[in-house]
């Protein structure tokens, strides 16, 4: 083989493996392009990833935020709450302070009331006994006295069965001189059935039964009319009125007062009559 | 202040100091009379608050006149307390139809009346604003 030919063979062998070696370049090119892209690729979404971690981390900040105010908020909320607190402990014991004091208060005002009763209910008392007295020396006058004596047994004591004895000056024997719901015939019926009553009014002892109870002839009180130590006079007190619950203090006290007035008013008037037919004849 | 004006009509004097003696501190003005008859005239005339009437009584009972004071159309408003010894079912069943508007009966228990007085009245309070 000639030069020329061995020459012309070399660039064909040459040729070839440039040929070759183009071919395994644009091979190796259009790895590359594709590797290229590929990365591309995964770049784009490594951003997006970049992103969207950012975001996450924006959010995480956000609510690292929001978790520290919610938790400043909730040391205020609780200090609040325990100033609260104070406060209602401090009330609580204010309105214990109170009601105690309340409680205080209410005891006075019940014992207030209780005296306010008592003064009202002796003040009462005391007027029975002025207006008993007062009407029993406000008249000189015989009937007038002994219609007093009839009223406040019926209208100040309670009783509409009351009868008005007086001694006898020459016999000494008592007789029914005036009354109200009782005649004669009951009278001495009761007298017969209380023997030991009459006695007592000879004895000028005052008798007073609380418990009488509401048979026709039962005795309330009998009342001996006495001046100095002589007897004038009794008021026999028969059942007291039906709504009369039984004899009260003030009763027992009218009682003591008309032994005392009523034979003083008594005798007075009967002066005074004496005098006056005197004067006349 | 307007007082206001009460007739008391009794025939007892004793009973007329008792209401007297109860009343007379109150922002009241305390006019009496001592049967049925002067009871009827004295309302009619003065034409009081209040009537506190007793039930028997010489000329006129209480029952006659409390209808008479209802006759009026001067006095049938008038409130008329009944005063009386007889607390019983009949005897207030007369007042009631007669046209009495309460009743107390004697003896005068002070708080009771005053009660009474106040609730047709009101109280010193009310009666002084």
């Amino acid at each position: 083989m000639s030069a020329e030919e061995k020459g012309r063979s070399y660039i064909d062998v040459v040729r070839d493996e440039l040929r070759q070696y183009t071919h395994s370049l644009l091979r190796e090119n259009e790895k590359l392009r594709a590797m290229s892209t590929a990365l591309e690729s995964d770049k784009r979404r490594l951003e997006l990833e970049i992103i969207e971690a950012r975001d996450v981390l924006d959010q995480r900040e956000e609510l690292r935020s929001a978790v520290a105010s919610f938790n400043s908020a909730r040391s205020e909320l609780l200090n609040e709450l325990a100033g609260a607190k104070r406060e209602r402990d401090g009330a609580t014991q204010e309105l214990d302070r109170l009601r105690a004091k309340f409680d205080d208060v209410a005891q006075e005002n019940e014992k207030y009331v209780t005296q306010y009763h008592q003064i009202e209910h002796h003040s009462s008392n005391l007027s029975n006994l002025y207006v008993a007295s007062y009407q029993l020396h406000s008249s000189v006058d015989r009937r007038t006295v002994l219609d007093t004596i009839q009223e406040i047994v019926v209208n100040l004591i309670g009783s509409e069965e009351v009868a008005i004895l007086e001694a006898d000056a020459e016999t000494g024997d008592f007789r029914m001189v005036a009354s109200f719901g009782v005649d004669a015939a009951r009278l001495n019926r009761a007298n017969s059935g209380h023997a030991q009553i009459v006695k007592r009014i000879a004895a000028g002892e005052l008798f007073i039964d609380d418990v009488a109870g509401n048979a026709e002839d039962a005795l309330t009180a009998l009342v001996p009319l006495k001046i100095e130590d002589r007897v004038i006079g009794a008021i026999v007190v028969f059942r007291l009125l039906e709504h009369k619950q039984g004899l009260q203090p003030v009763d027992h006290e009218l009682f003591e007062l008309l032994s005392v007035h009523a034979s003083t008013a008594l005798y007075c008037a009967n002066l005074h009559e004496v005098n006056a037919l005197v004067a006349v004849s | 202040m307007k007082r206001k004006k009460i007739l008391l009509v009794d025939d007892s004097n004793t009973i007329l100091m008792m209401e007297k003696f109860i009343l007379k501190n109150g922002p009241y003005d305390l006019i009496t009379a001592s049967n049925g008859e002067e009871a009827v005239s004295k309302a009619s005339e003065q034409i009081p608050d209040l009537i506190l009437l007793d039930v028997i009584m010489p000329k006129m009972g209480g029952f006659d006149a409390c209808k008479l004071i209802r006759s009026n159309e001067t006095t049938s408003n008038i409130p008329i307390i009944m005063v009386t010894t007889r607390g019983e079912a009949a005897n207030v069943e007369t007042g009631w139809a007669n046209g009495c508007t309460d009743y107390v009966t004697k003896p005068i228990n002070t708080i009771e009346l005053l009660a009474k007085v106040r609730s047709y009245l009101g109280t010193t309070e009310e009666v002084a604003s």
